[in-house]
């Protein structure tokens, strides 16, 4: 059968959050994450595109960082010029093994943090700083003076403390749709993913799926 | 009797515990019912008088082409578009992995233009290959039965019926390999059309797509009929036509959803369990109702003298179940419709006399004989995953302690220090990327090992966690040891979903996966399960039920079961 290429358009189309989140759950997972701490990266990312927040570049640029062997345990223990995983972190603070208010010296790609703090602070919004960075979070997104791409900060001071006079927060424009700018970070994620995967063996071939009888009939 | 007080307002026989329930042996035994996906599908559709049209047919003289197939509900239409293909015989293969099939389709949100049609035509025939979008529900694709296929041609282009003693043991003139939903390869995620009352449930845009491409495949054998024989050819006959469902293969790609989805399949048992308790709880019913139940069980004995398979395993099974059924409908003869609480007497009967295959076989027919009681549970079929998903970091140790000794008390059965125990290793191929199961001291692949051996997780979280002091909050122990967190998610589910975990080892030496599949497949709605190895199996979906031509005039539940012989 001949196989007409996809035009363009289908070349580029856009991701849905749910392959999106599976992505980065398993990139993280092929990073080295323990699985539940890549669960919690996929719901992170899935969080952030819903809310039209580049979570996917985040991810991407995070994973690539840690692969150049700065950290290699997790959860990480910022020491000297080390950063804190914003997984493990913005875990840690939902989970509430973390104070409300917090103080971090440094930590590497802290958009990553954000839906751990809005899912705990729910529908009041508190108050984050990523350096100069001032931002409003909730459960409903994240509310700045600035475009979203100033949240791409490869590692910041955050502070989280409760807005002393927070603005409402609108619900979120709920986009289910990732686009397809975003193919190169997928393209770059599916390479961590990647490392989750068991390379093929004769014996996997034949065994693994339990082949054996004729699929004709 | 006795012991049974007289209220009817507190039931008195609660749900099987999941220690009954949630064991592979019998999940691996369960049948359809009228909870079943499928059948509650064609209740609602036939409830809603929902319309259907073939709305293109553009397929050559060689069965290649596309056509698409309209479902026009009170509030919204659905469009199936489907691409014919010329296959040849040495690339049909069932497997998912395949690149090339003999149809390929989807399932479209909304009346479809020419333009995406095109857009469709360079993507769906290329499957996971392409790319869909969020207008679209479902990617799907089909292989023929060549035997059947071939002989249904030849007989209508020769202008005869074919016979159904051909058609039954096979059942399908196509069989999917991959019905893809839910965000897949670009589809729209759940979230975009969970709310559609149409959808309520599980799987049911998946299903009404594969009702459609029944249609499909009855209008394509006809279509190559004509062109052989334009003047000679015929229609299937109706009655004929209804035998003939939709195939499917199923392998190890469905195995791990039901341990990826605890808060989903804790609803579906638990729906079933219900419906079953509300029946047991009935303290009266009528010689009718019983009459009726027995009636039941002798087409459910049909289907079973109907249902071969090569897997002697299933083999076994299946004769079992032939004589369940034929020692059940004796019973029922005899039984004594003024007995007090008889769904119940009629039950605890089966779970002393019968097989498994037996006992799940006799829980659907005591579901399905009570449809104005159970019905409704139906709509309590799903479940969104994402309210499960966050931890309670402020539940005590010691109450984690205890959640794990009572909700996985289950494992103390099993000694995972026995390498027979951990035998098997879940894993993706970097190949095919599908599940695979493989051998843990045989093969290089423990690094790439799935987190689908809950017991075994559990067992290790416990131990690591008697170190801990039972007053402080499991956040704490999370922080210091992430590598357990998945496992602590899980607990969390199943002490408020009982449901939600399987209570067997899934990475044992003797673990069947078949057994993971048919459970969900019988959910489904599929019947005549027939493995072809201890890891796929093919099913047969819709074989009895209406066509949309027909669903106006029929009950789909009462052809759940095939006719008894006249």
């Amino acid at each position: 059968m001949t196989i007409t290429p996809p035009p363009d358009d289908a070349r580029h189309s856009s991701w849905s959050l749910g392959e999106t989140a599976a992505l980065a759950t398993k990139a993280a997972r092929g990073a080295g994450m323990p699985w539940g701490l890549a669960d919690e990266t996929g719901f992170a990312v899935s969080w952030l595109h819903a809310r039209g927040i580049a979570g996917l570049s985040a991810l991407c640029r995070y994973l690539s960082w840690r692969h150049n062997d700065r950290l290699t345990q997790w959860p990480d223990h910022a020491t000297g010029d080390r950063c804190y995983c914003p997984i493990a972190l913005g875990t840690a603070y939902l989970d509430g093994a973390l104070p409300d208010s917090l103080s971090i010296n440094n930590i590497r790609e802290p958009v990553l943090i954000l839906p751990f703090i809005a899912k705990r602070s729910g529908a009041r919004p508190v108050q984050v700083n990523l350096d100069q960075l001032c931002l409003h979070v909730s459960e409903n997104g994240v509310l700045s003076r600035y475009p979203d791409t100033a949240f791409l900060l490869n590692q910041a001071a955050c502070t989280i403390s409760p807005a002393a006079d927070p603005p409402v927060i609108p619900p979120p424009m709920q986009t289910q749709r990732v686009a397809s700018c975003f193919q190169g970070c997928v393209t770059a994620l599916q390479h961590f993913a990647g490392k989750t995967y068991a390379p093929a063996t004769d014996e996997s071939r034949l065994a693994g799926a339990g082949a054996g009888l004729n699929d004709n009939d | 009797m006795d012991a049974k007080p007289q209220n009817q307002s507190a039931p008195i026989i609660a749900n099987r515990p999941a220690s009954v329930v949630m064991k592979l042996a019998r999940m691996g035994s369960l049948h359809q019912s009228r909870l079943s996906f499928m059948r509650v599908l064609l209740r609602r559709l036939k409830a809603e008088n929902w319309q259907f049209r073939q709305v293109e047919w553009r397929i050559d003289e060689q069965g290649v082409g596309v056509a698409s197939y309209e479902a026009i509900g009170p509030e919204r239409t659905y469009t199936l578009v489907a691409f014919a293909h010329d296959l040849p015989a040495e690339q049909r293969s069932d497997r998912v992995i395949a690149e090339a099939w003999d149809a390929t389709f989807t399932l479209h949100d909304g009346v479809i233009s020419q333009a995406d049609i095109a857009r469709l035509a360079a993507n769906v025939p290329r499957q996971e290959a392409g790319r869909i979008s969020g207008q679209e529900f479902v990617l799907s694709r089909a292989n023929r039965s060549v035997r059947l296929f071939d002989y249904v041609v030849t007989c209508l282009a020769n202008g005869q019926q074919p016979d159904l003693r051909e058609i039954e043991p096979v059942g399908y003139l196509m069989r999917t390999t991959a019905v893809y939903g839910s965000g897949k390869f670009g589809a729209a995620d759940r979230a975009l059309w969970a709310d559609r009352p149409e959808f309520a449930g599980s799987f049911q845009p998946e299903l009404l797509a594969v009702w459609l491409i029944r249609s499909f495949t009855i209008d394509i054998v006809e279509h190559m009929a004509r062109q052989r024989a334009p003047d000679r050819a015929i229609r299937l006959d109706p009655d004929i036509r209804r035998r003939i469902g939709v195939g499917n293969s199923t392998g190890l790609g469905m195995a791990p959803f039901l341990i990826n989805h605890p808060a989903l399949i804790h609803a579906w048992i638990n729906a079933r369990e219900t419906a079953l308790t509300r029946v047991r709880n009935l303290p009266a019913s009528t010689a009718a109702t019983i009459d009726d139940l027995a009636h039941l069980a002798q087409r459910a004995l049909q289907n079973a003298a109907e249902w071969t398979t090569d897997s002697p395993y299933q083999q076994n099974k299946t004769a079992g179940l032939r004589d369940d059924l034929a020692g059940l409908i004796v019973y029922l003869k005899k039984f004594d419709p003024a007995t007090d609480y008889p769904f119940d007497v009629i039950y605890e009967w089966g779970a002393r006399q019968l097989s498994l295959e037996g006992q799940e076989q006799l829980v659907s027919l005591l579901i399905d004989s009570h449809a104005a009681l159970v019905d409704d549970l139906a709509a309590t079929m799903s479940a969104d995953e994402s309210a499960y998903f966050h931890i309670d970091g402020s539940i005590t140790i010691g109450k984690i302690k205890a959640i794990l000794d009572d909700a996985y008390g289950w494992v103390k059965h099993i000694n995972y220090a026995d390498d027979a125990a951990i035998a098997r290793v879940w894993y993706v191929s970097e190949e095919k990327l599908e599940p695979r199961l493989g051998e843990r001291f045989h093969e290089p692949i423990e690094p790439f090992e799935q987190p689908l051996a809950p017991g075994r997780d559990a067992v290790a979280a416990r131990a690591c966690l008697d170190h801990w002091d039972d007053a402080k909050p499991i956040a704490s122990f999370l922080l210091a040891h992430p590598e357990h967190r998945h496992i602590i998610r899980r607990t969390q589910i199943v002490a408020s979903l009982p449901y939600a975990e399987i209570q067997d080892n899934t990475i044992a030496a003797e673990m069947r996966p078949i057994d993971l599949l048919r459970c969900k497949l019988s959910f489904f709605g599929a019947s005549k399960f027939d493995p072809r190895s201890d890891r796929w199996l093919r099913i047969t979906m819709y074989q009895g039920a209406p066509f949309p031509d027909e669903l106006a005039r029929l009950d789909p539940d009462d052809l759940a079961y095939p006719p008894l012989p006249s």
